[in-house]
């Protein structure tokens, strides 16, 4: 089903940004391939040294296999802390495990401090895209869901909303206890956890909050910093366009001081990471979630993150990585969202080759279809050069499909 | 400008101003305090946010400071006093390559005043300029990791219908002073 009009012009908008961009240099998506390949060539082995070093610097670490166990694990680290109100950070992780909802659950508040995921969770809008999460929202229909969330008269100067929601996010940060943070790097050399964006919300959390609970994809571990140097280009150029982001904090535990956070739990999340491994898609888990192939994709702009599923990765990188991942929440259709155009491949700032994955992960769901399926696709072969004989063809193919 | 850093300044210059950052370069340490009081006196301020070590690096810019009857105010996370709109801290670094400023220490609270006021004056000593965040690691002498805040530009949002906005959360406007070593001050 098509996105709603003002989703298709904010993706339509979103995309132009990223094709005017200037193209990237040949050598950084090589290098940041080649640095992302090789901690998962062996990512036991890193994820034992990032473990390892992250408890020498007084971080406590925990494993969790799917995403019930990092929500229960993220709220029983809520509910020791005493706290039922909890900032959290921008991060595609929060929606892959449902943990906004999880916490609802269970008495916890999740307040967003990202102003885009705040504005969300005002409006109850689903996000647009990895990075850029609401945009497709319109000036008029977020004025008046402030006005009427924080009661201030209303305004459709984007300056005064802008400056009113400044307010409430940094009284909010000024009283943080917990934060949940999902992590964009983690460091194996030193067990450090490394957060990028460009208004500066993570380092404010990282700074303001006594207890930081962060969640880090199992995939995300880097080796060293001079990887992490690399991979943060490629994050930046992929998301904003830019050779750096404007904030990059860097944790490095809890502290030894009364400033800063006292405790510093990481989550370490597989939730079909190692699945994806074991099936061969070690390329497609080198991706850094910038968002760049989304923003450029024909078909993503047309039917939007949604029909990826709500609680999926979407886009280009989910089309292959959701039906291994996650079989379960009806996704094997999903390497079909795709033109073949190649656009993906050459915006990607860690040469995933995307288009190849996508055709053969066709070619997998193609040999594991059921027999009405490929009886469906055989018969559309042959009679697509007759057609008197194609439309009613056509008609019973979907009818066979449908009881399918 | 020490010939050394010259190429590494050059670069951080054009890179800094390139994403809409101030940056000058006093020729002397007593023009930089001045620099600093004239900005100050230009903001209108009577009290900023500042970390300890950004006036240490300065000798004499705390007792100017007082002169003129600006008070430097510490951060501490338990009473943060959001009205303080001005900020003084030092960086760790520079990288020429990104074009961003490092801050460094043990501790997290020390990111404060560079987090936290609209307009933030960073000082930055010439020889603290490096190419990259790999050629910064090497030369630490610390065995211990330290928490790091790398500022590559102000604090911006296009999260309102792609209207940009400066300041959301951190500082608007950055204001770099890159300082001449001490040796060839008079």
């Amino acid at each position: 089903m098509p996105a709603d009009p003002s989703t298709r012009q904010a993706l339509y908008r979103l995309g132009q940004l990223v094709e005017r961009r200037p193209p990237l240099s040949p050598e950084l998506p090589s290098a940041a391939g080649e640095a992302r390949r090789r901690v998962l060539a062996e990512l036991e082995t890193y994820l034992h040294r990032f473990e390892a070093q992250a408890r020498a610097q007084g971080m406590q670490v925990w494993r969790a296999e799917d995403y019930q166990e990092a929500d229960r694990l993220v709220i029983e680290r809520i509910r020791a802390s005493g706290c039922t109100e909890v900032l959290r950070n921008h991060s595609p992780l929060f929606d892959e495990i449902a943990l906004d909802r999880a916490a609802a659950g269970n008495g916890v508040e999740l307040i967003p401090i990202h102003p885009g995921d705040h504005y969300l969770k005002l409006t109850g809008a689903p996000p647009l895209h990895p990075i850029w999460s609401s945009a497709h929202l319109g000036l008029r229909h977020l004025a008046t869901a402030m006005a009427r969330a924080w009661k201030v008269p209303p305004s459709f100067d984007p300056d005064l909303l802008a400056g009113t929601a400044r307010l409430r996010l940094r009284t909010l940060l000024l009283a943080a206890k917990v934060a949940v943070i999902g992590v964009h790097f983690a460091v194996a050399a030193d067990g450090r956890l490394v957060c990028l964006d460009n208004d500066g919300h993570n380092a404010h959390l990282i700074a303001l909050a006594g207890h930081l609970i962060c969640l880090v994809g199992i995939e995300q571990v880097v080796a060293d910093i001079a990887d992490l140097e690399l991979l943060i280009r490629a994050f930046s150029l992929g998301a904003w366009g830019q050779d750096q982001a404007h904030y990059v904090g860097i944790i490095a535990g809890p502290q030894r001081t009364a400033d800063g956070p006292q405790q510093v739990d990481v989550i370490l999340l597989d939730n079909g990471r190692r699945r994806a491994l074991a099936a061969g898609l070690t390329a497609a888990l080198a991706c850094i979630g910038c968002g760049a192939c989304h923003a450029v994709c024909p078909v993503y702009r047309q039917v939007g993150a949604m029909a990826y599923g709500r609680h999926a990765r979407s886009g280009p990188i989910g089309a292959v990585l959701n039906p291994v991942m996650w079989p379960e929440r009806r996704t094997q259709d999903q390497p079909y969202l795709s033109s073949g155009c190649r656009a993906c491949a050459t915006v990607c700032p860690v040469g995933i080759d995307l288009p190849e994955l996508l055709a053969r992960q066709r070619r997998h769901a193609a040999v594991s279809a059921s027999w009405e399926e490929r009886l469906v696709f055989w018969l559309w072969q042959r009679l697509l050069p007759y057609p008197r004989l194609f439309i009613p063809a056509l008609r019973l193919a979907f009818r066979l499909v449908r009881r399918a | 400008m020490n010939d050394e850093r010259s190429p590494l300044a050059r670069h951080f210059m054009t890179v800094w101003q390139r994403r809409g950052g101030r940056i000058e370069t006093p020729t002397s340490q007593a023009a930089a305090r001045l620099r600093v009081l004239l900005t100050l006196r230009e903001l209108g301020v009577r009290e900023i946010l500042a970390r300890p070590s950004a006036a240490s690096l300065l000798p004499g810019l705390a007792e100017a400071l007082a002169d003129a009857g600006i008070a430097l105010s510490q951060p501490e996370r338990e009473r943060l006093r959001a009205e303080l709109t001005v900020g003084l801290t030092d960086a760790a670094a520079g990288l020429a390559t990104t074009g961003s400023l490092v801050l460094a220490g043990p501790s997290v609270g020390a990111w404060l005043p560079a987090l936290l006021p609209v307009y933030l004056i960073v000082l930055l000593p010439i020889t603290r300029l490096f190419n990259d965040l790999v050629a910064w690691q090497r030369a630490q002498k610390a065995e211990d990791p330290v928490s790091v805040l790398i500022i590559g530009g102000p604090s911006m949002s296009a999260d309102l219908e792609w209207h940009a906005h400066t300041g959301m959360f951190g500082p608007r406007q950055l204001h770099v002073l890159l300082l001449p070593p001490p040796e060839t001050t008079a």
